[in-house]
């Protein structure tokens, strides 16, 4: 039995194709991954991502806590500031990728900070952020309350011309490729690290944490491969797992995610590349069965908001 | 949309339709909604041999890449050149415009040995 979100009935309404993600019964889409895809570029979109799991930390030693844990300087956050942060385990793998949270009350809501509120006695916590390349709110209430909140807000969600409509995991994984964002069991996983991953912004190697060594080791060395952006020519698709080959077909990487891009309207991947081909316009190919399909090596992020 | 019964399916959600002695393959509604947005087509070249239940080509969408498969044996006499500019075709219009080639049968009487519109229903759980 698939545990189902409080959401499930607005799922049913707005005629999603539910499947299982991890346990969850999820949205996959409603429209057409397309169609959710563009309105979120152009407009807006409600994902619901009450599957994510949220903790809570308290306690004198909770910071101290925190540190060893995550690879970020919790230190150095401001109360109401929300960061991207990882939990690796000793030899420097990505176990988990989280948003860690200070709390605050404040009016004005900056990118990447957030405020928690009482409305008719219903606790909520709004974070300025998201993963879809646009700008984003992520909202946290009661389970209790989840009804009520979607009721308020599909009274004009149905409407062809809606500003925001529903949209699944479909359109959330063109979403964050696009914009460059790595995905836990694609780009992130127990075997990478994230200084490979390009995510050395999220690593704070002055300080000790589970794992610190082993990256700083990764760090001093320099990374033996590195994530990319490939663009592939023509419009077939390099999928998770099919190899990489340079120009003289000797095996250099591997996919982790790929797609036909629906703002670029071309097919493209991230994908680990040995680090001496992954500089910016190298020619590789990407293997497609035994085709090798060109591609070459692009800046990430492939979209950014204008 | 309801499945066509002008015409016989395979497990693997193609449809034939014999014609004037040609048979043209596409796939259905079903699997066009299971794939959901359709970005890629790889269909033969004309005058191409395909062996009966063998592979013709392949398709591509948002979400996966799966085969494409003839019910009947022959030689490729024309195929959907639409499908390079605007694959989505295959979502739109699954049963006429999205169809992908069209197959000179060695034997025509193949086509009547596929599935039946209830028997694909039934065997693929749409029924």
């Amino acid at each position: 039995m698939l545990k189902r979100r409080p959401f499930h009935e607005f799922h049913v309404a707005a005629n999603a194709r539910l499947v299982d993600f991890a346990g969850w019964e999820m949205p996959i889409i409603y429209r057409s991954i397309n169609d959710e895809h563009e309105q979120t570029r152009k407009s807006g979109s409600l994902f619901d991502v009450s599957h994510m799991g949220r903790l809570r930390f308290s306690g004198p030693d909770a910071a101290k806590f925190l540190d060893l844990i995550l690879t970020r300087n919790i230190q150095t956050q401001k109360f109401g500031q929300c960061r991207y942060s990882l939990v690796c385990n000793e030899a420097g793998g990505v176990i988990e990728k989280i948003a860690d949270v200070l709390p605050v009350d404040v009016r004005s809501l900056k990118r990447y900070h957030f405020i928690s509120e009482e409305l008719m006695m219903t606790p909520f916590t709004v974070y300025r952020s998201g993963y879809t390349g646009e700008d984003g709110v992520e909202v946290v209430i009661p389970a209790r309350a989840a009804t009520m909140a979607v009721k308020l807000l599909t009274g004009s969600l149905d409407k062809p011309n809606a500003d925001i409509k529903p949209a699944g995991l479909g359109a959330r994984d063109t979403l964050r490729l696009e914009a460059g964002m790595p995905l836990y069991g694609h780009e992130l996983g127990e075997q990478g690290d994230p200084i490979s991953a390009g995510l050395g912004w999220a690593v704070d190697l002055t300080k000790t944490f589970i794992g610190s060594d082993a990256l700083k080791a990764v760090a001093e060395a320099g990374p033996k491969r590195k994530l990319v952006g490939l663009e592939l020519e023509g419009r077939r698709i390099g999928r998770q797992g099919a190899p990489v080959v340079d120009e003289a077909g000797k095996p250099i990487g591997e996919v982790t995610s790929g797609t036909f891009s629906p703002t670029l309207q071309k097919s493209i991947a991230m994908a680990y590349v040995d680090t001496d081909k992954s500089a910016v316009g190298t020619a590789l190919a990407v293997d497609l069965k035994g085709t090798a399909n060109a591609a070459k090596v692009v800046p990430l992020p492939f979209y950014k908001r204008s | 949309m309801s499945t066509p019964s002008d015409r016989r399916y395979l497990e693997s959600h193609e449809w034939h339709k014999l014609e004037g002695g040609i048979v043209t393959i596409g796939i259905s509604q079903h699997a066009a909604d299971e794939l959901t947005d359709i970005t890629y087509v790889q269909l033969p070249k004309v005058g191409t041999k395909v062996a009966a239940k063998g592979r013709f080509g392949e398709i591509e969408s948002v979400k996966a890449t799966s085969d494409l498969y003839s019910g009947v044996g022959g030689e490729v006499v024309e195929v959907n050149e639409g499908l390079n500019s605007d694959p989505a075709l295959v979502n739109r219009d699954p049963y006429a415009a999205g169809w992908m080639i069209k197959i000179k049968p060695t034997n025509p009487d193949e086509v009547n040995a596929l599935l039946a519109v209830e028997d694909y229903l039934k065997k693929t759980g749409h029924a």
